[in-house]
């Protein structure tokens, strides 16, 4: 597979305490990573640098060769990212949220996808209420939908599967599927180790600040594992 | 475009919710109905106090709506939306500073009445005079506070940093509002108070500018 993104050398600290130290990896174009370390890692750290909502204290990334952090704001076209929550405002109705996301990214509202998403992730007859009456798991649905309807290559998700259930897990894991068959890259993270490994073509383990593992083919017993050795 | 679109943003969610606008409303009545009630003083006194307790009433109106204007970004962390989209984040500021302008002279429009009912403000003197100060005030107040918002608020403390470093920067400002305004209502002409006039413009212009170069930057955590 191509290589798609890189990681050089990114560093982050907070009140003087390095988080990150020397995080360097390589993504590679339809691949889907699992990031995994003990809690206070950093991996929601890196995700948010990566996805530019965090600024590094020094490294770089570059997406298809082109450096990240230095270079305008439109490289953020090829990426999206989905947070611990949902990133809508609960005043906003589920339609006028996910139009407000496209209108930011310049896209084109669709409603017929928008009505097929979310009859495919139960929310249909839902998308004129405003989303602060919707539960935790009906948001991470809603915050997959609008991933669905962007254009993008890279996506880091974390902790997706925090709030769903069963079947959303399930409909997710379909999801990455269906993203790997279009060749979009996912960076993610998931305390649900075996829904992790089970989507993952590889894993990367997070510690000390270093990306300390990179595993192909990952196993739940082997990450589970690595995590015991790290206490 | 991305600038209409957070302007736009801004203001839909004001209107579905109208948590800024009633916050700061009932705050400035608040105020003005405590200043009334507080003061027993004769109308020439209560004239040379009124410009001060105008300023320092919207003063603190702005910081209550910047607080809750901001605020709202970080619920389900929808500023992330903001900032990952592929747009300049100078819009961002650009479009925050003037949805917030339009709630500022919202709320004033509301509460000047009472300033005229209670502490006999006598507006109707220079009405085209106090409404130029009025605008060119809320426009430096916004753009100074937009800027300091958007810096202090993504951090774990923001709440309490954006009074520490919002007043300092607004006591200029408060001043040459309150200066102005006292050179009008008692009917001076305007080269005697251009000089504060042209005092605020130059704060909106320098934070203007500064916002729009630097935003990118104190956005990010």
């Amino acid at each position: 597979m191509a290589s798609l993104f890189t990681a050089d050398h990114i560093g982050k600290s907070f009140h003087l305490r390095p988080v990150l130290r020397d995080v360097s990896f390589t993504l590679s174009t339809g691949e889907s990573v699992l990031l995994f370390g003990r809690n206070g890692c950093g991996k929601t750290t890196l995700l948010k640098i990566l996805a530019a909502i965090m600024r590094p204290e020094r490294g770089q990334a570059s997406l298809n060769g082109q450096a990240l952090f230095t270079t305008g704001y439109r490289w953020r076209a090829a990426m999206v990212y989905l947070g611990h929550r949902a990133n809508l405002y609960p005043a906003f109705t589920a339609r006028e949220n996910l139009s407000l996301s496209l209108r930011l990214r310049r896209q084109a509202w669709d409603e017929g996808a928008f009505q097929n998403l979310l009859s495919r992730y139960g929310l249909a007859g839902r998308e004129d209420e405003p989303v602060r009456v919707y539960s935790e798991g009906m948001l991470q649905r809603l915050g997959l939908i609008r991933l669905e309807l962007a254009a993008w290559e890279i996506a880091y998700l974390d902790e997706p599967t925090a709030a769903l259930d069963v079947d959303g897990a399930a409909l997710l894991a379909e999801t990455f599927r269906h993203w790997r068959s279009m060749g979009r890259t996912v960076l993610f993270t998931s305390h649900d180790l075996g829904w992790g490994v089970a989507q993952a073509d590889r894993a990367l383990l997070l510690s000390r600040g270093v990306i300390a593992e990179d595993i192909p083919r990952p196993d739940e017993k082997g990450l589970v594992a690595r995590l015991g050795r790290e206490v | 475009m991305a600038f209409w679109t957070i302007l736009v943003k801004d203001l839909r969610l004001e209107l579905r919710t109208r948590e800024s606008l009633a916050t700061m409303v009932v705050f400035a009545a608040a105020v003005i109905l405590l200043f009334a009630f507080a003061f027993s003083a004769a109308p020439a006194q209560l004239r040379s106090f009124t410009p001060g307790l105008i300023w320092i009433t919207y003063f603190f109106t702005a910081v209550l709506g910047l607080l809750r204007t901001f605020g709202r970004e970080n619920e389900q962390e929808a500023y992330d939306l903001l900032l990952t989209a592929p747009l300049d984040r100078s819009a961002i500021f650009l479009g925050k500073l003037a949805a917030f302008l339009i709630l500022l002279l919202a709320a004033q429009l509301v509460s000047l009445p009472l300033f005229v009912l209670f502490l006999e403000l006598p507006l109707w003197e220079a009405p085209a005079a106090f409404a130029l100060i009025l605008v060119v005030t809320d426009l430096a107040i916004a753009a100074v506070g937009t800027l300091i918002a958007g810096m202090s608020l993504r951090t774990p403390a923001g709440e309490t940093l954006l009074p520490i470093l919002l007043f300092p920067l607004l006591t200029p400002i408060l001043i040459a509002a309150t200066k102005a305004t006292d050179a009008v209502l008692t009917g001076q002409p305007l080269e005697n108070w251009d000089f504060w006039l042209m005092l605020l413009l130059t704060f909106f212009g320098l934070f203007v500018l500064a916002g729009t170069f630097i935003f990118d930057y104190i956005s990010e955590q």
